[in-house]
């Protein structure tokens, strides 16, 4: 009920696919928070569960049932010395194909498909029912319908120069690396060529900056792919570091959750440490995707701030 | 079977049980080996040229039972002189000194004199091996015959052009390796045979003792590391010079770089002294760790340290074909400059060249034809080194996961151990990897087998009781056995000659459970002179006994007994135990059970004493009831994939 309606919004109508009992409005720049969207990211969570649920079931059925003749199960695998981990060592070199070729499928299929879950996700953050209230499936269906293409497009492009980058950081590692290490020896060589490593990476992260702006301007404003890219720099280029700094602490904090986690909690003894375990990393990965969420709704606003500049 | 013989040929004869357990401590430790042979040399390193001019006198004494008319010398540098050598030509898969060289190296023996005459002339620089261009094993024809007891001083001046380092030995930009780098003269057996050999590449070497007195010379900026202690220590303009003297040893290997970082350390009477690359400082510290713990630890099981230094070698990263190596006093380690604390690989490199200084250096066994008597011993006291010091995971103890080094061992030949006898000639591997996994971890699995089995102590008896008989020796298989023999029993020393001799392997497996309630029989039963029928209907309710039998089965060749542990309906645990042998020509038994509750599980091995059963995915078996608990597995890896895919998904 606390969301504010834009009135100076470029595109208030929706696609023209849309119903008008299903029409949304944009909501203002500074109502755009990942808070008020607790389903939504809710949402993003469970897709995000499903496809991990489509890796890990399959694997973990085969190594239940490799144990279930053991009274403490799958448990084995765990224990200590990894007498039981050693030997699947023969099924793992056998099975490993088809396990990477799985995680390859969920992968690729997960990245398309996740443009539905993510474009639900920017509109609900983006937009409002007439009413003030967050958007329904059926108000967001039409817009994700209407966005795929481009963010689809997008998703080519950004990932084609994402990997390119990947590519280039490690080359730029042996490089720097085969080149300093006669003069500055081992520790010295790893250490600039991490350094050049970083820079590449740096690109690497601004074009994932970039990459999210323009997703953001893609559902916000409906613009094309490339009216996105476009608007992606210019706001990228007005505010680089703020934008920049946006991005980075949230994703800094999602990083070293992991292993602060994992150094903090004692592998878990019995059903109850099992589920309070389970709990606490769900927790972590639920964190993880608000402060995504959270991220993209700065996004939002960021590219929101910069069309309303060009508007006057 | 071949092998069999072998054995029974090669014994060293003095294993007496009752003269045994004097060995079991340090009191009856032999302070010096036989000295049989003694080299006083000088060598000067061009570091430019990555040469090395040497010159020397050769002291040896014939200590066998026959006249000499020949000597053998090995020029294991020449190994890398050009493609014909023996060490190019053999495959070696998955072995080190696999990569090629890219600088070539040689040794040219300029002069090798008896009473002023030089023999080199004369010298069968191939062995005499008909269409072999090796150039690593030459014979030497002798003016006159030395007789038993007798000797003979050789004069000698050599020229080394060190290859880009492979193997061991080599130079990498102005790190220098030396080793393997002079006229070596081989060993002469007691029975007059020579064991000599051209440089194979999954072998390494042979030698007697003796004392080795060595000047090297090298520019002052560099840093020098060798086999034994500084006697002499000088710069003479432009060069630096420094004389080792080292005696009860049968190897001198010596490294130099301008580059060395250097520490000391005293640990008890032992000199430690660690030289490493710049920026290394992490790795060389948990390098001195191991040793801190090591010495005594090693003391204690095989007998004492007898040297006064140590010296670590950590060669730069490009250099690593010179890491992972020993020689006495001197051991080369390897790994990178960063890394977490819980993977533990820096550790085992120095735990386990470490442990050469009795595998290999004081026990000083014929590394070509019995590779498993050093390698495979000193894997074996590695993994139980690393074990008594950091537990369950000793090689990986990161985030709750912990693997041991000896689950490691047991798993690593895989079907490998199949295709080839452990005990063989290392030549005799097909590849380098059947070498690494029969040779390394198959043994040490078979004798850390042997531990769990029957007992630590009396495992550390025997090995100790062999380590300490043996030093200063040639110890061969036999000594070993006998060893074991003395304190385990006849049955393990024919589990140990299955097992190293005969590709020896052993699966366990429970077959089936079979525990129903007991009821009363039915049908006609002829009773007090009447005859009555018992129906179903007319029994008596069972009664809460069961009883019935696990039956438990054994594939393969070797015979160890086994617990088996079986989990009742009730959640109680029973211990069953199994000798390992079925009747007659079976290999199966059937375990009686009887009890309050059916058996559920039974669990053949749960302390996975024996490492070396060749599946253990069959060692357990489930007779109804529900599924044992997963949540475990599949948190973990949904957990991970969450992490992942968050990563990869937009």
């Amino acid at each position: 009920m606390d969301v504010v309606i834009s009135s100076r919004g470029p595109d208030t109508a929706g696609p023209e696919s849309v119903r008008k009992d299903t029409r949304l409005l944009l909501v203002s720049n500074d109502a755009m928070r990942a808070r008020r969207r607790p389903l939504a990211i809710g949402a993003y969570y469970i897709y995000q569960l499903f496809l991990s649920f489509v890796v890990a079931w399959p694997i973990s059925r085969a190594l239940a049932s490799a144990f279930s003749g053991h009274p403490r199960g799958d448990a084995v695998l765990f224990d200590p010395g990894g007498w039981a981990l050693l030997a699947l060592r023969s099924s793992y070199d056998r099975a490993s194909p088809a396990i990477s070729a799985l995680l390859t499928l969920v992968v690729v299929l997960g990245a398309v498909l996740g443009l539905v879950p993510l474009a639900a996700l920017l509109t609900s953050l983006s937009h409002a029912t007439p009413e003030t209230r967050a958007p329904r499936p059926r108000h967001v269906a039409p817009y994700v319908v209407a966005t795929f293409r481009p963010l689809f497009q997008l998703l080519l492009v950004g990932s084609a120069l994402e990997l390119a980058l990947s590519a280039i950081a490690a080359w730029a590692f042996g490089a720097v690396r085969d080149a300093a290490e006669p003069k500055y020896g081992d520790a010295r060589a790893d250490q600039l060529a991490a350094l050049a490593c970083f820079g590449v990476l740096l690109v690497l992260a601004l074009v994932a900056v970039l990459h999210d702006l323009a997703r953001a301007g893609i559902v916000r404003f409906r613009a094309g792919t490339l009216g996105a890219i476009r608007s992606a720099l210019v706001t990228m280029r007005r505010a680089p570091l703020r934008v920049f700094w946006s991005w980075t602490w949230r994703g800094a904090i999602g990083l070293a959750l992991v292993p602060v986690v994992a150094l903090v909690v004692p592998p878990p003894r019995g059903v109850v440490a099992l589920v309070a375990v389970a709990l606490l990393h769900q927790l972590v990965v639920a964190a993880r995707t608000a402060l995504r969420a959270s991220w993209l709704a700065r996004a939002l606003r960021a590219v929101d701030a910069q069309a309303t500049r060009r508007g006057r | 079977m071949a092998f069999a013989l072998a054995v029974s040929s090669v014994s060293s004869g003095d294993a007496a049980p009752d003269e045994g357990a004097k060995f079991d401590d340090d009191s009856s430790l032999p302070a010096h080996a036989e000295d049989v042979v003694d080299y006083t040399m000088t060598a000067e390193l061009d570091p430019v040229a990555h040469t090395v001019h040497g010159e020397g006198r050769i002291v040896w004494r014939n200590t066998s039972s026959k006249p000499v008319n020949e000597v053998w010398v090995h020029l294991y540098l020449n190994a890398f002189k050009n493609e014909q050598s023996t060490f190019i030509r053999e495959p070696a898969f998955g072995s080190r000194g696999s990569e090629g060289v890219t600088d070539w190296g040689t040794i040219d023996v300029r002069r090798f004199a008896l009473d002023g005459a030089d023999l080199w002339p004369l010298a069968d620089k191939t062995g005499g091996r008909p269409g072999d261009q090796d150039e690593t094993d030459a014979r030497v024809p002798l003016p006159h015959e030395i007789p038993p007891g007798g000797s003979a001083t050789f004069e000698m001046t050599w020229d080394d052009k060190l290859p880009s380092v492979l193997e061991r030995t080599g130079y990498y930009g102005s790190f220098h390796m030396v080793a393997q780098w002079f006229p070596k003269i081989a060993r002469l057996e007691p029975d007059g045979r020579w064991a000599h050999f051209p440089f194979h590449h999954l072998a390494e070497f042979y030698s007697d003792f003796g004392t080795y007195d060595v000047t090297l010379k090298a520019p002052k900026s560099y840093v020098l590391g060798a086999t034994g202690p500084v006697v002499e220590s000088r710069d003479e303009g432009d060069t630096h010079v420094e004389r080792h003297v080292q005696s009860d040893v049968h190897e001198f290997a010596w490294t130099a770089w301008d580059k060395f970082q250097e520490r000391d350390e005293k640990m008890g009477d032992v000199a430690v002294r660690i030289l490493y690359p710049p920026g290394f400082g992490y790795a060389a510290e948990r390098e001195l760790a191991t040793i801190r713990f090591a010495i005594p630890h090693y003391g204690a099981r095989y007998g004492k340290y007898p040297y006064r230094v140590l010296t670590l070698v950590h060669p730069p990263e490009g250099a690593s074909e010179a890491g992972g190596m020993e020689y006495p006093t001197l051991i080369t380690t390897g790994g990178p400059w960063y890394g977490p604390p819980g993977v533990l690989g820096i550790e085992l490199v120095t735990i386990h060249e470490f442990g050469h200084q009795w595998f290999y250096g004081m026990l000083a066994s014929d590394e070509v034809t019995w590779p498993f008597l050093d390698e495979g011993l000193n894997s074996y006291a590695e993994e139980e080194g690393l074990r008594a010091w950091r537990g369950a995971g000793s090689v990986v103890d990161l985030f709750g996961l912990k693997v041991g080094d000896a689950e490691l061992d047991g798993a690593w030949p895989g079907a490998r151990v199949h295709d080839a006898p452990v005990a063989q000639p290392a030549f005799a591997f097909p590849t380098g990897r059947h070498y690494g996994g029969l040779v390394y971890a198959r043994t040490a699995a078979i004798f850390e087998t042997v531990d769990r089995v029957w007992g630590r102590e009396l495992g550390a008896r025997a090995i100790g009781r062999y380590a300490r008989r043996a030093r200063f020796r040639h110890p061969t298989p036999e000594d070993l056995l006998a060893s074991y023999e003395e304190v385990l029993g006849p049955d393990v020393r024919a589990m140990l000659e299955e097992a190293l001799f005969h590709d020896g392997w052993v699966d366990y497996r429970v077959e089936s459970i079979h525990t129903p309630r007991v009821t009363p029989a039915l049908g006609i039963f002829d009773r007090n002179g009447k005859r009555e029928t018992v129906k179903a209907s007319d029994a008596p309710p069972a009664g809460n006994q069961y009883d019935g039998f696990v039956l438990v089965a054994r594939e393969g060749t070797l015979v160890l007994p086994v617990d088996v542990e079986v989990t009742l309906g009730d959640g109680t645990k029973q211990r069953l135990h199994w000798d390992g042998r079925g009747e007659g020509e079976n290999h199966w038994a059937r375990l009686p059970f009887h009890g309050t509750s059916p058996v559920v599980y039974a669990v053949i091995d749960p302390d996975q004493a024996i490492l070396i059963d060749q599946d253990r995915t069959n060692d357990f078996l489930r007779s109804g009831g529900a599924e044992p608990p997963s949540g475990r597995v599949l948190e973990r890896l949904l957990y991970s994939a969450q992490l992942f895919l968050s990563g990869a998904l937009p």
